[in-house]
């Protein structure tokens, strides 16, 4: 990754070059206005992103101001995973930029549909300052989604569930319990082993019998395992269950709305989003100006504002007030409590353990 | 089920050789059956004794099946009371009146073979599989379908269907027995042959019939006693004889004996007749009939009451218009007016000649005389 | 041509008119044909050789071996199970309905009608909080049994199988009732008063008339409502537990997941077969008791 910095300029050269060409003809149109500042010949970005309440955030938060600044229209479409990947293997993808978990895009890798990125194209990534494990060749970061706990505030009194132990704990904290399907998320064995009190640091590689055994123990006090996101929410304000796994923000406006209902910002589990660029994508220009205005810190606090997904820019933390932080587990308050998803074993794992997963959850 | 309790000492008793009357009395008092503001039946009453065969006759549309529906039970009367044996049954469901039915429309059940068709009235009551093989069998031979036993209704003919619809209401010997227009379908020869038999179970047995027909032969035929039926109304109710004889309106005169109408005025009255100037010109001689001198009147007359004569001797006379032979009767159509001709039935020894003149004669005593205006 | 040789015997003009027809005929069947082709042969078939590849591209039975085995066995068993229950319970249900339908007037009829079909138009989002609201420990059903102090109330009605077979069965009831109520509007109720006439009770009418008539029915929508739940798994996600996963389920999680099209593929066919084999069954049970009944006769 040595040779990033040069190549870099090489390419600043050839881009500048290749728009001081077209400037004139372009500004003979007098369409092109926007154009001299944006350094590239494309006028659309397509991003894939899952849609939803997080589309919507991604919406305002990122591609409106994006296309005020820039004057790249930016298009939104919701494809499925199977959907992208083929219309990436046929090599006409008819998107640009995809946004999508890192666990994901590994999985792509290996199939090799994504384009290498290169950094010398994303300007403020050196000022970003992203966790490592958030670098890839082929993807880069943007934010994490977190899996945590979520209780009903009316269910055991005046206590409230802290660890992953108390979540075990039926007899404290008596009542059923929602945890997620290996439909919806990679399983929950972590919360398992943290609850039979191995320490966050030394999780992976994951014992597996070990965290099926703590499984075994908390299963008759399961009610449901959740399959979509907006489940636990359901269950937790109906009251079929006291306690359930939640994708943090999936409970904001039920919460908003008055009910009962809290996270526990302490142990949960992150995963890494951000960005890829796929092979034979045909406006690559714009999806790395994009990827760049993305990672710019007060791009990054905009789009905890409008949903609670957590920043990967450390800096983009200072820029939200204290209330707004104590919102978001990803915050520094709240970071050490919580750990990153190992994507590598689950890479190798995950199969083996949804099968698992399924033969012990039946009888 | 409680109600197939009341069949069962019935249908012990009409098991072979039955005694004497198992057939039971029949009421009906001022029924009423309105379908908006159609009249369907109006005013229907009859008394009808345990073992006698009634007829209704009458045209279509008379209100025949309604009435016979009522007495069922399939359709709820306006007002008017029904009694079976001196119970009454008028707001009883049908399966508990102990009636049989034959419908006009045979209604055989589809899924069911003809065989089974015949034995679901008899698995009904109880009857053991032995009794009802050999009744199916027994009640098939009589109208002539035996091995047509495991067709399917719709591999019959629908005289045949028929047949098997009449089979399913007699082999249980129900106690009174509806049929609509049981032998509609059917041929003529076939039809006589399945008369007698109805007749005759129904005498052995001594089951009360109540018979919907528009055939008044096979009226005449069958019956005790005949209701016609005119517009949901009962006419006439009585024996054939009576009606034949002394029908109570022109319809009943026309209905059963097919009438010749003449009209005419009163002219006076003897002791023992009525004398009537026909508009023709002729004096006719009918027996005695309370209308007053001068009042118009109808008369009405069967064409078998009536003979030739010499002219000088008749009420009327004119041209033979056709004669036509059927067996040992002719029918002769005598023209005696512009637009008037009449009928008669006379032996084959008497048959006059086309275009002959000849007067016609008849016995007072089979001349019937109605107020004009009611003759219609 | 020879159509205009004039001494042309009549037998042949005869044929060339008839195999013109032929032509003509194949030419207007061919729109179907291809149709049918690529719609229905060629995915099959296509399915059909994806399940018996190894990864190589060779032959292999491993894909059908592991279907038929462990978890997967039990998964297909347990589809087979919830789809017969659900059958069972949308026809018991389904002909209640259809027969109270079926003696309404015609316009309550229509009306009942819209009221059974419209709640499938609700989104799934909608349903999955209205069965909670419901069915759940503190919904509408649990809150009212208890009321009455029904013993063992609350009762668990979701996320088990109860809850399963509520959902598909809500799913299958339109299908059975518009099927019901055809065939019953189509039963001459004249039969009834025939056979009451005879002195026949209502539940003997019911048993040896009604049911009968309505039989053929009866055997379609039971099946159809069989094999249309063997595809089910939206249902059994939102309304069971893990015991309740169905192979459309399993199927699905293959190929968005694992990427894994050879064991789906596999898993297809064998509900594909399932699925005429209960077409199959149907036709045997109604040759059997047809040509039973003609035994019993003769
Ligand atoms: N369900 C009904 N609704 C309305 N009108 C009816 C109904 N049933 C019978 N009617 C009418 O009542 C009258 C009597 O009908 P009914 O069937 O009793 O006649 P019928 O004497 O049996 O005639 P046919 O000899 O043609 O069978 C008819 O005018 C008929 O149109
Ligand atoms: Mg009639």
């Amino acid at each position: 990754m040595e040779h990033r910095f040069g190549r870099r300029a090489l390419l600043r050269g050839a881009g500048g070059l290749a728009a001081a060409a077209v400037l004139p003809s372009l500004a003979a149109c007098g369409t092109g206005t926007s154009r001299a500042t944006t350094g590239g010949g494309s006028k659309t970005v397509i991003v894939r992103n899952s849609g939803g309440a997080y589309g919507e955030a991604l919406q305002k938060g990122i591609y409106t101001p994006f296309s005020k600044e820039t004057g790249i229209e930016v298009k939104v479409v919701n494809l499925s995973g199977t959907q992208m990947l083929a219309q990436m293997k046929q090599g006409r993808p008819q998107f640009d930029l995809i946004d999508n978990s890192l666990a994901q895009f590994a999985r792509w890798v290996p199939e090799n549909v994504l384009e290498p990125l290169d950094y010398d194209r994303i300007p403020s990534f050196k000022s970003a300052k992203l966790p490592e494990n958030m670098v890839e060749e082929h993807v880069v970061g943007k934010s994490y989604y977190v899996t945590l706990m979520a209780y009903s505030t009316q269910a055991f009194g005046n206590k409230a569930p802290g660890t992953w132990a108390d979540f075990w704990d039926a007899g404290a904290f008596a009542g059923n319990r929602s945890m997620g399907n290996p439909d919806a998320d990679i399983p929950e064995l972590e919360f398992a082993l943290l609850a039979d009190g191995v320490p966050m640091d030394k999780l992976y590689p994951l014992d597996v019998d070990r965290a099926f055994k703590a499984m075994d123990r908390i299963r008759p006090h399961i009610k449901k395992y959740w399959d979509t996101g907006n489940l636990p929410g359901v269950l937790l304000s109906r009251r079929e269950v006291a306690l359930s796994t939640v994708w943090h923000g999936r409970l904001d406006q039920l919460i908003a709305g008055g009910a009962p209902l809290a996270y526990q910002l302490s142990g949960g589990r992150r995963q890494a989003q951000g960005h890829a660029i796929p092979k034979g994508a045909a406006n690559v220009d714009a999806a790395y100006q994009l990827i760049d205005y993305t990672l710019r810190p007060e791009v990054q606090a905009g789009i905890a504002k409008f949903y609670p997904a957590n920043p990967a820019v450390a800096a983009a933390y200072d820029k939200l007030t204290a209330e707004e932080r104590a919102k978001l587990p990803g915050a520094p308050e709240f970071f050490d409590k919580g750990f990153d998803v190992d994507i590598d074993w689950w890479l190798k794992n995950e199969s083996a353990v949804s099968k698992r997963w399924r033969e012990w959850a039946r009888d | 089920m409680t109600d197939l309790g009341v069949a069962t000492p019935t249908v012990a008793g009409a098991g072979d050789k039955p005694a004497a009357a198992t057939g039971k009395s029949l009421s009906v008092v001022a029924l009423r059956k309105t379908y908006g503001p159609m009249v369907a039946v109006e005013d229907a009453s009859m008394e009808i004794a345990a073992g006698e065969f009634v007829t209704f006759l009458g045209s279509s549309g008379s209100g025949k099946t309604t009435t016979l529906m009522m007495i069922a039970g399939f359709v709820e009367p306006d007002s008017g009371t029904i009694t079976v044996g001196g119970r009454d049954v008028t707001r009883l469901d049908p399966q508990k009146r102990n009636l049989g039915f034959v419908f006009q429309q045979y209604l055989l059940f589809p899924h069911m073979t003809v065989a089974e068709n015949i034995a679901f009235p008899l698995q009904l009551r109880g009857v053991p599989k032995d009794e009802i093989r050999r009744r199916v069998f027994e009640t098939l031979d009589l109208v002539g379908l035996s091995g047509f036993g495991n067709r399917k209704p719709r591999q019959l003919s629908g005289g045949q269907q028929q047949r098997v619809a009449l089979c399913r209401a007699l082999v249980y010997r129900p106690p009174v027995i509806l049929m609509d227009e049981p032998l509609g379908a059917l041929d003529k020869k076939l039809r006589d042959q399945l008369q007698t038999e109805i007749k005759k179970i129904q005498r052995e047995l001594g089951l009360t019939v109540i018979y919907v027909t528009h055939d008044q032969e096979e009226a005449l035929v069958l019956s005790d006693r005949i209701a016609v039926m005119r517009d949901g109304r009962i006419d006439q109710f009585g024996t054939p004889r009576e009606l034949f004889e002394r029908p109570r309106t022109p319809f009943v005169a026309d209905f059963l004996g097919a009438a010749n109408f003449l009209s005419g005025r009163v002219e006076h009255h003897t002791d023992e007749h009525t004398l009537v100037r026909l508009d023709t010109g002729g004096l006719l001689r009918a027996r005695q009939h309370a209308l007053a001198k001068g009042a118009p009147v109808s008369v009405a007359v069967q064409p078998g009451r009536l003979d030739v004569c010499a002219p000088a001797d008749a009420f009327c006379s004119g041209t033979v218009q056709s004669v036509t032979y059927v067996g040992t009767l002719v029918r002769v159509v005598v023209n005696v007016g512009a637009n008037c001709s009449i009928r008669l039935e006379v032996s084959a020894r008497n048959a006059p000649q086309v275009g002959e003149r000849v007067g016609i004669t008849a016995d007072p005593d089979n001349i019937n005389l109605f107020a004009a205006e009611s003759a219609g | 041509m020879s159509v205009s040789t004039p001494a042309l015997p009549a037998a042949r003009i005869r044929a060339a008119l008839a195999s013109r027809r032929t032509r003509y005929g194949l030419l207007t069947a061919l729109p179907v044909v291809i149709y049918l082709l690529v719609l229905f042969v060629y995915p099959i078939l296509g399915t059909l050789a994806l399940s018996l590849k190894d990864e190589q591209g060779g032959f292999t039975l491993h894909w059908y071996a592991d279907t038929l085995t462990g978890i997967n066995l039990s998964v297909l068993l347990t589809t087979l199970r919830i789809s017969a229950e659900t059958a069972l319970a949308s026809l018991v249900l389904g002909f209640l309905l259809a027969y109270a339908v079926s003696r309404m007037r015609p316009l309550f009829a229509a009306l009942a009608m819209v009221l059974v079909v419209a709640p499938h138009f609700v989104s799934a989002l909608v349903r999955t909080y209205g069965w909670i609201i419901l069915l759940g420990d503190y919904g509408v059903l649990n809150e009212a049994m208890q009321a009455v102090h029904l013993p063992g109330a609350p009762y668990q009605l979701l996320y088990n199988e109860i809850g399963v077979v509520i959902g598909t069965t809500y799913v299958m009831l339109p299908y059975t009732v518009l099927l019901l109520y055809g065939v019953m509007r189509g039963v001459d109720r004249r039969l009834l008063a025939a056979a009451a006439s005879m002195g026949a009770g209502r539940l003997v009418i019911f048993r040896r008339i009604y049911l009968p008539l309505v039989a053929p029915g009866l055997a379609s929508a039971g099946l159809l409502s069989f094999i249309l739940s063997l595809g089910y798994y939206v249902t059994p996600r939102l309304m069971g537990g893990p015991n309740q996963t169905m192979i459309a389920s399993l199927i699905e999680q293959q190929v968005t997941k694992d990427y894994r099209w050879n064991g789906a593929a596999a898993q297809g066919v064998v509900l594909l077969l399932i699925t005429f084999a209960g077409l199959l069954l149907l036709k045997v049970v109604g040759s059997l008791g047809a040509s039973a009944k003609q035994r019993s006769n003769s």
